[in-house]
């Protein structure tokens, strides 16, 4: 296995002089994603503020309601255009006047408090529903208010009719709990299409590539024996896309510290499951790479054919990292979904020793196989003169 | 022993056009320490004969030997006695000459000071010392088709195997590689090439065997191919050749020759 040794060397040594494979493997990840995620966190952060300090303005139309729409005009953070109908009301909402429309009618067939209020906003934009997320707010508020008032004229103590019950809220994940679930959700995902791309990258080149230059004849005509080229080549491919997928993961990180969000809590085990199970995910895409390229005759149709194969890989990982249904013990052992979803429980604590067996086994079961293929390939004549 | 003997070697390529016979039952035997040259227009079936001897492909019918061991039965033991120049150079354009030699010679088992060695001799026998740094990407045509040479030379074959080895070569360059193949041929090495150009192939061939669709039709030396059928100048002996053998070079066969010719 010298010889497969020999050609890793060379294709690395060609690839760290590949600026566009430099780039995707170091640049990229550690420029583009603290980038994108510094800029979505910022962005994030903005519209929050904005929308927590949003005065929402109403359009209000009264009918025989006008102590409500008296206490919506007292009330601090909101801006109140009253018009005298819905017509003129939806007008104002045409010409952007207002986020919410109100309409308020008093209905005093249904006892004193009797009230009927319409809302009406664009549900698809946010300022709007935060404007009718404060209304209604403010209108339950305003409704208790009126009925303590109503309770008290009748003698009674509101207070006697509450029951003593509390209700407290408390975070016991905290801000890195936080950090974990985004982190679960998102690295499984980000790794697996860092390795892809890190694989497709070298990997068609040194194989398609390599076909198209008129190199692999050379190669062939070698004292290497095809078992050693397939092995060379794909070792390459290996190390390339698990540096990729070490550095994406490190330029997630930097780009979820950049939301404000602490990371110093994630345990030193979880971190290395996460890369231990990087091996069997990108053995397996790496090999899929490997005897795809070789049957391609040139780069760009390795391209091509890598595109479903990039698919598959997105709905695996989408309906990994955001499906309801939970992979776990045996069920790890399904190619690629399993150690991502390995990845997944690592983060977020309750990973089992024989969990990552089964990731590790069957990866290199499958990369095996996709391996042996290869090599079958590179006996036939075809792996150069396809027709 | 022969350097090359080659029996009955057949190549029918099978696509979704139907079948193609691109090498018939081609025999022939190349002595140790000669030029050989297989000689034929484009498309005769010269490549893929050089392909099948250096084991990239498989014949459908038929066999050769190389330095005594059989293409299908022993294809590693072939490729470790040939060199093997493609028609591209097959050069990696982000490597130097120096590395390109070094990684040839350590797949050929040269330990680390033997091929650096090796590498050095080589790269002086090419005239590149002083491009020994420089990217392949960066060479000339020339300067790459010596490196090319270098590199089929690395592991010092008994024979080499050349396809259009001047072929897109300008003329001094093809001097230059021409007279490398002579003084190969003067240090022991057997070389079996593939050219169409009929003067290169009388200046340096010792032996050639003309190829026309798929089949050889007359194998021996220039002068005796050209007693054979008598022409005045060696492109009359190609032509008069091909239409002894009832093969025409352009048209369809079988064309009849002109009176008077053989």
């Amino acid at each position: 296995m010298k010889g497969a040794w020999l050609l890793f060397r060379k294709e690395i040594l060609q690839a760290v002089r590949d600026r566009r494979t430099v780039f995707m493997t170091v640049a990229f990840p550690l420029v583009f994603y603290p980038l994108l995620f510094g800029l979505i966190g910022g962005f994030v952060q903005r519209q929050k503020e904005e929308l927590s300090s949003l005065a929402p303005r109403l359009v209000v139309v009264s009918e025989g309601a006008d102590e409500l729409v008296r206490a919506l005009e007292e009330a601090p953070g909101f801006s109140v255009l009253s018009v005298g109908d819905l017509e003129r009301g939806q007008g104002a909402m045409d010409e952007g006047l207002g986020e919410v429309l109100l309409l308020a009618r008093r209905e005093p067939a249904r006892g004193e408090l009797g009230y009927a209020v319409t809302l009406y906003y664009d549900a698809a934009d946010q300022r709007a529903q935060a404007g009718a997320a404060k209304v209604k707010a403010f209108l339950a508020d305003y409704l208790q208010g009126l009925a303590r008032e109503r309770l008290v004229a009748m003698g009674v103590d509101p207070e006697e009719l509450t029951p003593p019950f509390t209700l407290e809220e408390v975070d016991v994940g905290g801000e890195e709990a936080l950090a974990r679930m985004l982190l679960s959700q998102l690295l499984p995902y980000f790794l697996v299409l860092s390795i892809l791309t890190g694989a497709m990258g070298l990997g068609a080149e040194i194989t398609a590539g390599e076909k198209e230059r008129g190199t692999l004849a050379t190669l062939l005509s070698s004292r290497l024996s095809r078992r050693e080229i397939v092995l060379g080549k794909f070792m390459a491919v290996l190390a390339v896309s698990l540096v990729t997928a070490v550095l994406s993961a490190a330029g997630l990180l930097l780009g979820i510290q950049s939301f404000g969000v602490g990371l110093g809590g994630l345990p030193v085990g979880s971190v290395a499951w996460v890369l231990a199970l990087l091996v069997p995910l990108a053995m397996t895409l790496s090999a899929l790479v490997i005897i795809v390229g070789s049957f391609a005759r040139t780069q760009k149709e390795a391209s091509a054919y890598l595109l479903p194969v990039t698919m598959l890989v997105v709905v695996l990982g989408i309906s990994t990292t955001f499906g309801g249904g939970e992979l776990g013990g045996a069920k790890l052992a399904v190619p690629i979904a399993g150690p991502m979803a390995a990845i997944k429980q690592a983060l977020m604590g309750g990973l089992t020793l024989g969990e990552v067996g089964w990731a590790l086994l069957s990866s290199l079961g499958v990369a095996g196989l996709l391996l042996w293929a290869a090599v079958r390939f590179f006996h036939s004549e075809k792996v150069l003169f396809r027709i | 022993m022969k350097a090359v003997s080659a029996r009955g070697l057949t190549k029918v390529f099978r696509g979704r056009r139907g079948q193609v016979r691109a090498v018939d039952g081609v025999s022939f035997t190349v002595e140790q320490g000669e030029i050989f040259g297989l000689l034929g227009p484009n498309g005769a079936g010269k490549t893929t004969t050089l392909r099948m001897l250096a084991t990239l492909i498989s014949p459908t019918e038929g066999t050769a030997e190389v330095m005594g061991y059989d293409i299908l039965s022993a294809p590693q033991k072939v490729r470790a006695r040939i060199g093997f120049l493609t028609t591209e150079t097959g050069l990696y354009e982000r490597l130097t000459p120096w590395e390109t030699l070094l990684f040839f010679g350590r797949i050929f088992g040269y330990g680390p000071g033997e091929v650096e060695a090796r590498a050095e001799a080589t790269l002086r026998v090419l005239g590149l010392e002083g491009l020994k740094h420089r990217r392949v990407g960066t060479l000339s045509a020339g300067e790459r088709q010596k490196l090319s040479l270098g590199r089929c030379l690395i592991h010092d074959p008994p024979v080499l195997i050349l396809d259009e080895p001047t072929a897109s070569l300008d003329v001094f360059v093809a001097r230059t590689v021409t007279e490398l193949i002579r003084r190969l041929r003067a240090e022991g090495h057997t070389i079996l090439l593939s050219t169409h150009d009929l003067h290169l192939a009388e200046r340096l061939c010792d032996r050639l065997g003309i190829i026309h669709r798929g089949r050889l039709v007359a194998v021996g030396s220039p002068e005796e191919l050209g007693e054979e059928v008598g022409g005045v100048d060696f492109e009359e002996v190609f032509f008069r050749t091909l239409r002894r053998a009832g093969l025409s070079p352009m048209g369809a066969n079988p064309v009849p020759g002109r009176a008077g010719e053989a």
